[in-house]
């Protein structure tokens, strides 16, 4: 489910960053308050670790430009709480972007939202632990971790869906992208709930105090379960119509959706999809030339097609030869002082 | 330089490790403290670090009381080296190993590679401080986690089962090592002949209280003593049974 | 369990390639940070069809590789397992966006093709850029910078945390899943109903391991936070990096270079 930047438009990027930026702000002021026991940070750290290593194995999802593997959220906040599991996954991302080339580094907001903040500060309080009850006990531990797993990692591939869409690279129409994300993510979703049931069980074994301190450090809202579907499920129908009005438009999805959501004619949605579409693009545009991807396919013409060949060939040519240059004359430096 | 009076260690769960002891160390006082496996004597070295919860009853090292707001001062005079080297070297290269120490405690950069090149000289093992950890072999590895105590300069050295993980040639590479440096030493080992080699005084564990404590000379021939702690007499005294001393 | 074999030797190859001393290695972090910065915006913020003034942007790898000293094979090697994902987003557009804007040579060439190959260009250049910031800047560099530019410093030492801990529980994996395998001959992997039970164990051996460790850390004086020797200030040649470099990126961004290079010749 990692995202890559070059999918990601800047306005996109940039929002989810500061979204994400917001809730890890919070969640480490709130540990430093509640002044972490020693004990937890060397568990987190390890946990990360754990998480990475299992995300290393990947499946594709065909033609989305996206990846599956396992989120690992609800097994993290399980075991360290929901607080400490966000910043822990979020660490793990930082890591994955920046060593391993998994993940944009603009799209690290994305990332941080989708595989962080959805299953450790939304699913975890709302979902499992209210489901999990006061005790810990063998029976408990399965259906909580596999509806929340899967719930974590449908909202997240949703989101993945909506951001790609909002910021108009890729040509995908919003029905045909859910219905490759959503089904798979199901698939994984169940696989991964069954073996974080199985590791649960296990450290309940063993360790209960672990599990049983991270529950202790999160609080259940006190809203009951209906009201909580409910609010999700609104928020969920909300956001899909909401930002397909944003997303930039490939008729056959927008259509689709916005005649889902707001019952109107084919040719006033469109209206109202690019004026609202590129109001949004200016206010929220970093640089002021971007263009609006619904114009793009017209002025993006090279009239003169030969010279664009060639003027991109010679530079490219330009690039590798300064490379190869500079590495000689490093070499040759190296020589002369040997 | 350790005075610890009625001083009592509980693990997070409850369980009494160390229960009510009391004795102290003078400078230059070096000495072993021996028991059977779950004793309680790694459990003591990490509570004097002030690394389990805080400890009941009275502990001063350097007469600076053992509290939450003055264990960074305590850390530092006293070294820790674990009974694992691999919990002790974490970083990529020994070199990050041997650094950390004095960074964490703001000393300067220049001070800190002096330091190093010093230890590093008198351990015998440059040449190793761009390796991994994980590529030493345990007598190097054994060498690397005293070095990192070493940089810290501490006053008190305090080690658990430093000649395990050891081959001949190496235990006796540390014993000679261990005999030439100056801080004041408290060695926790079932290594009974390093004891008698390296400590003029033991202290005997058992189940959490000091049974016995005195010249290792004369604790380490008492084979009845010994016997009583799940203990064996020092191989290098077992051909003098009989002039043990039998009570 | 090989590629978490991969995973041990790949952590320490960044670490490794930081600390070589070029030119780039010896730039002020946050320079560094800055430009990469500065960098990825201007390439994420082309048009979904631009492919000529992407390449312009070419000439910063191409450059700074050498420059660092920093062994290509690698790279790419870390390069090229992210190109697919991308490569299969950018298919979805040559399926579905078919208007065609010109012919070259008698084939059409469809506004999908060109966004295929705008994403893979994208794709390729910012994890470059990306990489070439790990490769030349070592972890507690730039946690020290983070650090500086008030990032939260329970996620930057969390970060750094889970780097070693990477290390140790490669270890232990791979000691017990050798353990396992000599105790079910005929197996070639772990079987589902053990994956509980062995994923568990794992879990706690490491964290028993990271306590110890962290004890081991705390005994040395740490406090809670990575302690790093002071920051050097930044330095006139950092300080043109910060300028100069972004500057050409506008440069390139707004001007299609190869577009008027081609134009001398054609």
């Amino acid at each position: 489910m990692h995202m890559a930047d070059a999918l990601l438009s800047p306005a996109v990027g940039v929002s989810m960053c500061a979204v994400s930026a917001g809730a890890v702000v919070y969640a480490a002021a709130k540990i430093k308050k509640e002044e972490l026991d020693e004990k937890k940070i060397p568990v987190m750290g390890v946990m990360g670790a754990f998480v990475f290593a299992a995300q290393m194995i990947n499946f594709t999802i065909p033609a989305t430009g996206s990846s599956g593997h396992i989120g690992g959220g609800i097994l993290l906040a399980a075991v360290l709480g929901g607080g400490p599991a966000f910043l822990t996954i979020t660490a793990v991302l930082i890591i994955q972007c920046l060593l391993f080339a998994d993940g944009g580094l603009l799209a690290l907001g994305c990332n941080v939202f989708n595989m962080g903040l959805i299953p450790c500060l939304l699913v975890y309080p709302l979902l499992f632990k209210p489901l999990m009850g006061r005790s810990f006990g063998v029976r408990r531990l399965t259906a909580p971790s596999i509806l929340g797993v899967v719930l974590g990692l449908q909202l997240g591939a949703f989101a993945v869906v909506v951001e790609t869409l909002a910021s108009g690279i890729t040509a995908l129409p919003f029905a045909t992208f859910l219905a490759f994300m959503q089904p798979i993510h199901l698939a994984i979703g169940l696989v991964e709930g069954i073996v974080t049931a199985a590791v649960l069980h296990f450290v309940f074994a063993v360790r209960p105090e672990l599990l049983e301190s991270a529950a202790a450090g999160t609080k259940i809202p006190a809203v009951p379960m209906k009201k909580v579907l409910l609010i999700l499920g609104v928020l969920t129908l909300v956001t899909a119509g909401g930002l397909s009005l944003y997303a930039s438009g490939y008729p056959d999805g927008l259509e689709w959706s916005v005649e889902a959501v707001t019952g109107s004619s084919e040719l006033e949605a469109r209206g109202v999809i690019h004026s609202a579409a590129a109001f949004l693009q200016k206010t929220t545009a970093l640089l002021p030339d971007y263009d609006f991807p619904q114009e793009v396919g017209r002025s993006a013409v090279p009239g003169t097609s030969a010279a664009g060949l060639v003027g991109g060939a010679l530079t490219f040519g330009v690039a590798i030869s300064c490379g190869l240059v500079i590495s000689a004359m490093k070499k040759k430096a190296k020589n002369k002082a040997a | 330089m350790i005075q610890a009076q009625n001083l009592t260690l509980t693990y997070p769960d409850g369980t009494v490790s160390i229960n009510d002891i009391t004795f102290s160390l003078e400078e230059g006082e070096d000495t072993a403290l021996i028991g059977a496996n779950g004793a309680g004597k790694s459990t003591l070295l990490l509570g004097l670090a002030g690394v389990l919860t805080a400890p009941e009853g009275a502990l001063f090292i350097r007469g600076i009381s053992c509290v939450k707001k003055n264990l960074s001062l305590i850390r530092r005079e006293l070294g820790l080296v674990f009974q694992n080297p691999d919990d002790q070297l974490f970083m990529a290269t020994i070199r990050e190993d041997l650094e950390f120490g004095p960074a964490n405690y703001g000393i300067q950069k220049e001070e800190t590679q002096k330091r190093i090149e010093e230890v590093l000289s008198r351990l015998g093992m440059e040449g190793l401080q761009e390796k991994t950890a994980q590529k030493l072999s345990g007598g190097e590895k054994r060498l690397a986690a005293i070095a990192t105590v070493l940089v810290m300069e501490p006053s008190i050295m305090l080690l658990d089962e430093p000649s395990s993980f050891l081959d001949p040639a190496n235990r006796r590479n540390l014993i000679r090592l261990l005999s030439g440096l100056p801080q004041t030493k408290l060695i926790a080992t079932h290594d009974l002949d390093l004891a008698l080699e390296l400590c003029p005084r033991v202290i005997l564990l058992k189940a959490g209280r000091i049974l016995a404590d005195g010249k290792g000379e004369e604790l380490l021939r008492d084979e009845n003593l010994l016997q009583s702690c799940g203990l064996e007499l020092p191989l290098s005294l077992a051909g003098t049974k009989g002039k043990c001393i039998k009570k | 369990m090989s590629s978490i074999q991969k995973v041990g030797r790949e952590i320490y190859l960044m670490e490794r390639l930081a600390q070589g001393t070029s030119a780039l290695h010896c730039l002020h972090p946050r320079a560094k940070i800055v430009v990469t910065f500065c960098y990825l915006v201007a390439v994420v913020s082309f048009p979904r069809t631009e492919v000529l003034g992407l390449v312009s942007f070419f000439l910063y790898p191409a450059i700074l590789i050498p420059v660092s000293e920093t062994p290509w094979k690698p790279l790419f090697r870390r390069l090229l397992p992210a190109l697919p994902f991308v490569a299969l987003g950018g298919i979805s557009n040559l399926l579905f966006d078919r208007t065609t804007l010109f012919f070259l040579w008698g084939v059409p060439v469809t506004s999908g093709m060109q966004a295929c190959l705008s994403i893979i260009e994208k794709a390729g250049l910012s994890v470059m850029a990306v990489l070439l910031l790990a490769a030349t800047t070592p972890l507690g560099e730039l946690s020290r910078e983070a650090k500086g530019m008030k990032f939260p410093g329970v996620l930057v030492d969390l970060v750094v945390l889970t780097c070693r801990y990477l290390g140790l529980l490669w270890e232990e994996g791979v000691t017990m899943y050798t353990a396992y395998l000599l105790r079910a001959p005929g197996e070639k992997g772990i079987r589902m109903r053990d994956a509980g039970p062995f994923l568990g164990n794992l879990l706690l051996r490491s964290i028993s391991r990271a306590e110890r460790v962290y004890r081991a850390m705390v005994c040395r004086g740490f406090a809670g936070e990575f302690g790093y020797c002071n920051s050097t200030p930044l330095k006139p040649g950092d300080l043109l990096f910060i300028s100069a470099v972004p500057g050409v990126f506008t440069f390139f961004r707004l001007v299609n270079f190869p577009l008027l290079l081609g134009g001398i010749f054609v």
